[in-house]
């Protein structure tokens, strides 16, 4: 095996029916499935007044038959893939431990703090289910990255979604690119793809996903910076970027703790400058949106029911933008609850998108 | 004393992990299946997706 990164995370042709297993399970989780539970909660509804908001139809679904086959499963997926791809990463450790020593030829820079303080939310809630998280040690940031290549059905492989974002991006050209909590820097690199004359930079709470992130980029010829800090407490100068931007991130915080980041993304950016999140909020279609906060509990994202209830609009204008907005985001053109295919269950997204004057 | 010999013996924790095993057990089956149709010739990788979702759909029906 090579010392590269993407031959030592590639699937070997044994793993690749259990990642397609997984897939395979999630399919039938979003479509057959949860087909079913629409059907229940159709003739629970019949003749009676819609519900019109998630805390109305809360009961109606807890009451539905199939609610806990469906739950079930959901559980039964993320843990199999945490352990499947743990035991790939196990069987490529010494590769990835090689792999990720400095190089000479390295690209950017990599600044890790010798005494980080780690929020402490952080510290005590293993996101997602993913034992141990990703910040203690290079192995968890493996396993994720591996992981995270199976999570969005077939679409993630490559990280289309990530590119999809950059590439909607209407920021004119920005020389300054800050990409918060870029973990192994999935965004980060579409962000350098599509501004590869900009100062691109990443940081991020996780030490591993950052070594992670600079071995990965390296390989594909990316001139990124990437360093050790906390949304929070930003380490740059006022008036500094751009653009900043942040991917899946803010549902994953306290909100005050959000408060406080989009304060920090304000300070840091130069008057006239953007920030970008991408998010999936609810969509108002009570059903689904039950259905997807149960869904984060169930993976742990123990903040995104306050999160999906709070308006990250008016959070971003308390924050110091002058302009903010929130729109739907549908990459691959699937719209969540349209009549075109009311019975398959998609993954909603959302901008958050906000000016400094 | 407890009546062992009768009483119904699993709860519902148990019954989450008999139903792991099971899914465990297809993912293993799937990955042998994938084996014999390589060695057979019967491998299509570009139908290796579709060939698995519908030994899941099969096993999994009585789930929804």
């Amino acid at each position: 095996m090579t010392d590269s990164i993407f031959d030592i995370l590639a699937w070997r042709d044994e793993e690749i029916p259990r990642v397609r297993t997984l897939l395979g399970m999630r399919k039938f989780w979003s479509g057959p499935l949860y087909g079913q539970l629409r059907e229940e909660y159709e003739r629970m509804t019949d003749g009676k007044p819609t519900p019109e908001t998630a805390d109305e139809a809360w009961p109606i679904v807890d009451a539905l038959p199939s609610l806990p086959r469906w739950a079930w499963l959901d559980r039964h997926i993320q843990d199999r893939l945490w352990d499947d791809v743990g035991k790939m990463v196990d069987d490529r450790i010494e590769a990835l431990s090689r792999s990720l020593q400095p190089k000479n030829d390295d690209l950017g820079t990599l600044r890790i703090e010798a005494d980080f303080t780690y929020p402490e939310y952080y510290e005590t809630i293993d996101f997602h289910r993913q034992d141990g998280g990703i910040w203690r040690e290079d192995r968890g940031a493996a396993v994720y990255a591996m992981g995270a290549r199976v999570i969005h059905v077939g679409r993630n492989n490559d990280f289309q979604l990530h590119d999809a974002f950059a590439d909607s991006l209407d920021a004119g050209e920005p020389q300054e690119i800050l990409d918060l909590a870029c973990g192994f820097g999935k965004t980060t690199f579409s962000l350098k793809k599509k501004y590869p004359n900009a100062h691109v930079e990443g940081i991020d709470l996780s030490a591993p996903c950052l070594r992670l992130g600079r071995r990965m980029a390296t390989e594909m010829g990316l001139d990124i910076d990437w360093r050790q800090a906390d949304m929070e407490h930003l380490p740059y100068d006022d008036n500094a970027f751009d653009l900043v931007t942040t991917t899946m991130t803010l549902h994953e915080l306290p909100l005050d703790a959000i408060r406080q980041s989009l304060a920090e993304a304000c300070r840091v950016l130069k008057p006239g400058g953007t920030l970008v999140a991408l998010e999936n909020p609810l969509v108002g279609e009570p059903l689904r949106d039950v259905l997807t906060q149960y869904h984060s509990q169930i993976i742990v994202e123990p903040f995104h029911y306050d999160f999906r209830r709070a308006d990250m609009a008016e959070f971003a204008k308390d924050a110091g933008f002058t302009e903010a907005e929130t729109h739907a985001w549908s990459p691959f053109g699937d719209k969540p609850g349209t009549a075109t295919n009311p019975r398959s269950w998609v993954t909603p997204w959302s901008w958050i998108q906000a000016y400094k004057a | 004393m407890k009546d062992l010999a009768n009483a119904k013996l699993l709860g519902d924790a148990d019954l989450d992990r008999i139903t792991s095993v099971v899914s465990n057990l297809l993912e293993e089956v799937i990955a042998l299946s994938e084996r014999v149709a390589k060695l057979e010739g019967n491998g299509d990788p570009n139908a290796a997706q579709d060939r698995i979702n519908e030994i899941i759909e099969r096993v999994l029906t009585p789930l929804a």
